[in-house]
């Protein structure tokens, strides 16, 4: 294919599962953060000019966070999804997270013959099943540990401390997760650069990897990898028929034993919406209500449960983090929880000094949170 | 700035436009064999994502020579890219690849120090 005929698109030959390309459900324009901020994105212009057979290059501001998504069924993003693999890799400017460094960690992984040694935060206090031993129940870790690098020192915080806090609620269930060593992105960020090859491959390598241990439920604890893994691979990996689920949304189905110390605190957390929560179970809220003494505050909807892939580090997704954080405050409380390890790290990172606007909330991961106030059950101690 | 793709080269050189690489040098750090060299205004321009992309792209050692940081005309390269090869050598051990791939240089006035795995 040319470049000139990759800029054009060919509208009858594009099937859309949402039905935003044949017109029959739209975009909800006054719900989408990016429009707030980015006066020429409006989401549903972009779908009329897709309709007309070109590129609409300012779809790839597009967060992916479904508020202007008028059902399950009609997702944006998954529109975006479609139009982008259908033009493919193209010779424009898209913007790398880290100079470039975690894309080049994919292309290593992609390379697929490197033993990675991503598994350095798991200590003696935690239990995962051994590298030889299989377990229904696999533990997503994303790029966690390469966060750890590039971030860690930076924010204060180490991404892998969510990995650990899962593992440590999965144990006080009676469970040992699988925790692959040589698990690989989720390709989200290719998959929006147009690199549907490549994505394939990724999700391809993790499925078999999941299935060589006999996996059948996995959970995450961040949420942009929970919706890559259970809406695009279902849709983009063939044989891709594990049970994906918020870390979450698992501890509220199967810990019903978790118990936990109480807490004079009070917490702010996000109401639930498609992005995270597609089949309304406000998982976070009742977890959090088995704390005693703890405050639940709720901010006001309407605020992105993602910010977007490590490309989309702008001055956009910025406001729109600061505006989340400023809502959080608005609830007067101490804390806000954070149930995403990407959202966290994004956060954290903007607090970093010489962060634009001031916020001073505090923001912690609502596994580490939970994890310090869980108590344990002396069946499963040691399990 | 971004690495070329290597089609079989060696080795993958950035260095301080104020300084000239020597062959003996070269040949120390990559060996025989074809090289790429990157000139760059300052070695605080190289990255972790410029040296990442480099061991992505194949390249079987990616160099950086840098001045010393006495000698830094900016007065701060030699210290952000020392910072950006420590990073790029702890990203490189978690990805699994061999960190001997990686090599820093620091050059005082014909002096080199020539680390390959962490910065003394
Ligand atoms: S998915 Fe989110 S960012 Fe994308 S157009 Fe809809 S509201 Fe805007």
């Amino acid at each position: 294919m040319t470049e000139q005929e990759r800029h054009s698109l060919s509208l009858p030959e594009i099937k859309c599962e949402t039905g935003m390309l044949e017109g029959k459900s739209a975009p909800d324009d006054s719900k989408c953060p990016v429009a707030k901020y980015r006066d020429e994105f409006v989401p549903s212009r972009l779908i009329d000019e897709a309709k007309t057979g070109w590129f609409p290059k300012g779809i790839r501001s597009c967060i992916g966070c479904e508020l202007c998504s008028p059902s399950k069924d009609a997702s944006f993003p998954m529109c975006v999804d479609t139009l982008v693999t259908a033009v493919g890799r193209r010779d424009e400017f898209i913007p790398l997270a880290f100079g470039g460094a975690l894309d080049s960690i994919v292309s290593l992984q992609l390379i697929n013959k490197y033993k990675q040694n991503r598994l350095g935060w798991i200590d003696n206090g935690i239990h995962v099943a051994g590298e030889k031993d299989k377990s229904d129940v696999g533990l997503f870790v994303g790029a966690a540990p390469y966060l750890d690098v590039l971030l860690g020192e930076e924010i204060g915080f180490n991404p892998t401390d969510e990995s650990r806090a899962a593992v440590d609620l999965l144990n006080s269930i009676g469970i040992s997760p699988v925790v692959l060593p040589n698990e690989v992105d989720t390709g989200a960020d290719r998959l929006h650069e147009g690199d549907s090859e490549a994505f394939i491959k990724l999700g391809t390598i993790n499925r078999d990897l999941y299935k060589s241990r006999g996996v059948k439920t996995i959970v995450t604890t961040c949420d942009d990898c929970c919706y890559t893994l259970r809406s695009r691979y279902r849709k983009y990996i063939p044989g891709w028929d594990f049970k994906v689920m918020r870390l979450a949304d698992y501890l509220l189905k199967f810990g019903g034993r978790l118990t936990f110390l109480s807490a004079k605190e009070t917490v702010a957390i996000q109401p639930p919406d498609m992005y995270t929560d597609p089949d309304g179970l406000d998982s976070v809220r009742k977890l959090l209500k088995k704390i005693p003494g703890l405050t639940i505050k709720e901010i006001e909807s309407g605020h992105p449960s993602t910010f977007g892939g490590w490309g989309q580090f702008d001055s956009v997704t910025k406001r729109i983090e600061t505006d989340f954080l400023k809502a959080a405050e608005k609830t007067g409380a101490d804390t806000v929880l954070i149930p995403s390890t990407t959202m966290l790290v994004r956060l954290l990172e903007g607090r970093r000094p010489g962060s634009w606007e001031e916020t001073s909330i505090a923001i912690k991961g609502l596994y580490q949170f939970l994890s310090a106030q869980h108590t344990v059950h002396e069946e499963f101690a040691g399990a | 700035m971004t690495a070329p793709r290597s089609q079989n080269k060696k080795g993958l050189l950035f260095y301080c436009t104020r300084l000239i690489p020597d062959s003996e040098l070269e040949y120390d750090i990559f060996g025989s064999g074809d090289i790429v060299r990157i000139e760059i205004p300052c070695s605080g321009r190289v990255g972790i994502g410029e040296i990442m992309q480099g061991i992505a792209e194949g390249y079987e050692k990616v160099a950086v020579l840098s001045c010393g940081e006495k000698s830094c005309l900016h007065g701060f390269g030699c210290t952000e890219a020392k910072k950006a090869y420590e990073k790029a050598i702890k990203l490189a051990s978690v990805a699994g690849v061999d960190t001997d791939r990686l090599v820093f240089i620091e050059q005082d006035l014909g002096n080199s120090i020539y680390n390959t795995n962490g910065l003394k």
